[in-house]
């Protein structure tokens, strides 16, 4: 079925559609998820709230819109919700945790699987900013009023995730580093 | 890390995809599917279909009452010219009463010469015999053959003119008329929306002959009474499908927003009466669904809007406050959506209508007309990139308090032939605006011109 199809489907009521709707962007939005949570089994709470939502809402959407961008953005709504409910998993003030961010200079990493184990080492809000700044494209004034932090909080803290991604490739820029591990004291 | 290091990731990382069981999660959402909704058919296509009805049972009507006899009768907005049939009859009739009224006779003397009168083949409205060809110079033989009785009393006059007006049909009919209607808006400094409204409408109307007193002294008979229902469906179609720096200029430039509006529909449901040769009155009930389509893509601080020519605000401790030129200030920061509004207006219309002139084939007359709007349900979804879909009613968002709008125009009516007609209208009309926003009440004064262009046709 194309994405229009879908849509008229889902708006008529077809259970076929539904189905054709869940099988077609799970993994797309599954891959969203995972990114916000580190946890695969909240992902997948996260993912099935993200269509439950999907149900509710498909009626209003246009078939001319950007139907997969809508459901990206209601899958980061609610993975935030999710990661907001868990204080333990999202405590801003937390920079203890960053001490322990330990993250190894990995040589030629273009695996994204690889990758986004990485990505989830980084302290979790570092992880949450930097996915909503710089996948998502949200501003930082969007970030601080979701987030409930200060605009500047949210730009220093985007800033030491770039810092820290960067060192994933700190070999391929030849810094010197034969390193296998890099400590990041922020 | 060079940047194209860093946009590999952020690519990678946009569209990285992970594995899911589908059955699994499509049994634990399988029961969240919503109900499928029926189709709802909306109250007024329900009306158009009794309106249809009704049309095909007054034909009905029409034609059963056509093969019980004939009678050809003109008639014009002034007066009606009746055949040589109805005024043999009447003259008739008017001979007996004033021998009755010379010889004193007794009224069950009258009522028997009355019933005598009406023994005569009986006179009926036919579909066929009702001839709508508008009389040319023929308004003389809408006298008829009385004489002058200066010397009755009232009550016999009364009584004359009842046995007159009893021998006159009640006509009626059927006018559909295809208008079509240019509406332009000024927004801003730089440009008119220009909407396009044409729409469909039946008249079935009902005239009465009237003979009132004078009739015995003018020897004549008019119609100065008649009475009509005017079903009409309107669909509409705008222009207003713009980028924003054509309304708001230079500040504008680096926008990418578009503003559009989706085909509107609408019906009224229209009441009118000519209560003389002059005068006609009107009311009736409007709905009408209007859609827009807007979606912004801006990075700006502040917008001046001049929609409009004048702006009130009365904030939440009565203060009131007058602008000229823009009508709103608007904030955007980095601001990306798209959104769809439907507006369900229920209005009443009235208004009057004077007929500077009224001949045989032309009839001028100036409108003077009033729409108030009852209700402005203002639906529709958001869908904002920073958000998700928003669902929004007029509860919390938006709504028009009691705004009316009016109409001054003027028509000319042409007869072409005995069932065609063209005319020609313009009119200024003045809308008026009351939106709450957020607790102030902003009052935005709209002026339109409009044209129209009509086409009747009589059956």
């Amino acid at each position: 079925m194309t994405e229009y199809q879908i849509i008229q489907g889902c708006k008529q009521g077809d259970r076929k559609a539904y189905r054709c709707l869940v099988d077609q962007y799970s993994t797309m939005l599954m891959g969203v998820c995972v990114r916000y949570m580190n946890d695969e089994s909240i992902a997948k709470d996260a993912l099935q709230e993200t269509y439950i939502r999907v149900f509710k809402s498909i009626s209003n959407i246009s078939e001319d819109g950007n139907f997969k961008g809508w459901m990206r953005k209601i899958a980061v709504n609610e993975c935030l919700k999710l990661i907001k409910k868990d204080q333990r998993v999202l405590d801003l003030d937390d920079i203890g945790e960053i001490h322990n961010a330990i993250v190894p200079a990995i040589n030629g990493i273009l695996n994204e699987e690889d990758l986004l184990k990485e990505i989830n080492r980084l302290p979790k809000h570092y992880r949450l900013i930097f996915n909503l700044f710089e996948i998502e494209g949200y501003s930082h004034k969007e970030i601080s009023q979701i987030l409930d932090i200060q605009e500047s909080t949210s730009r220093t803290k985007l800033s030491r995730a770039k810092s820290m991604i960067q060192g994933f490739f700190l070999p391929q820029v030849g810094d010197g580093i034969d390193g296998k591990m890099k400590s990041y004291i922020i | 890390m060079s940047d194209s290091k860093i946009d590999k990731l952020k690519e990678k990382l946009f569209h990285h995809e992970a594995v899911v069981d589908n059955d699994a999660l499509w049994a634990s959402l399988e029961s969240h599917i919503p109900q499928s909704k029926k189709r709802r058919v909306l109250p007024f296509w329900w009306l158009f279909g009794l309106i249809g009805l009704s049309a095909f049972l007054f034909y009905l009507i029409k034609s059963d009452d056509a093969s019980n006899g004939k009678i050809e009768l003109n008639h014009s907005r002034n007066g009606v010219t009746i055949n040589e049939a109805i005024l043999q009859k009447t003259n008739q009739a008017l001979a007996i009463e004033n021998d009755i009224i010379a010889t004193n006779k007794t009224n069950s003397s009258i009522n028997k010469n009355v019933k005598a009168v009406n023994d005569q083949p009986i006179i009926r409205n036919s579909r066929k015999s009702i001839n709508f060809k508008r009389p040319v110079k023929q308004q003389t033989s809408t006298e008829l053959n009385l004489e002058t009785e200066n010397g009755l009393e009232n009550h016999e006059l009364i009584q004359k003119s009842n046995l007159l007006e009893n021998q006159l049909p009640t006509q009626q009919g059927i006018v559909i008329s295809s208008v079509f209607e240019l509406v332009s808006t000024p927004v801003g400094k730089l440009k008119s929306i220009l909407d396009v409204l044409p729409r469909v409408s039946i008249k079935v109307f009902e005239r009465k002959s009237v003979v009132d007193f004078d009739i015995i002294r003018t020897k004549k008979i008019k119609f100065i009474k008649s009475y009509w229902l005017k079903p009409q469906l309107i669909a509409g179609l705008s222009n207003a499908d713009y980028k924003s720096n054509d309304v708001e200029g230079d500040l504008a430039k680096n926008w990418n927003d578009n503003i559009s509006t989706l085909p509107n529909i609408g019906m009224n449901l229209l009441f009118g009466a000519d209560i003389s040769q002059k005068w006609s009155l009107f009311t009736g009930v409007e709905y009408n669904r209007f859609t827009s389509r807007i979606s912004l893509d801006r990075n700006s601080k502040t917008l001046e809007k001049s929609y409009g020519t004048e702006k009130t605000i009365i904030d939440e401790n009565g203060n009131i406050t007058s602008e000229s030129g823009d009508l709103t200030t608007i904030t955007y920061e980095n601001y990306k959506g798209r959104w769809h509004t439907y507006n369900h207006i229920i209005s009443v219309p009235i208004g009057v209508e004077y007929y500077l002139l009224n001949q045989d084939r032309i009839n001028v007359k100036l409108i003077l007309g009033a729409n108030i709007k009852l209700a402005d349900f203002q639906k529709g979804s958001i869908l904002n990139e920073s958000l998700t879909i928003e669902k929004f009613d007029f509860k919390n968002t938006y709504y028009q308090v009691n705004p009316i709008s009016y109409y001054l125009g003027s028509e000319v009516e042409y007869l072409i032939n005995e069932r065609l007609s063209i005319g020609f209208g313009m009119g200024l009309r003045s809308n008026e605006n009351r939106i709450l926003v957020h607790d102030k009440i902003i009052t935005e004064k709209l002026r339109s011109l409009n044209s129209t262009f009509s086409l009747k046709h009589n059956f």
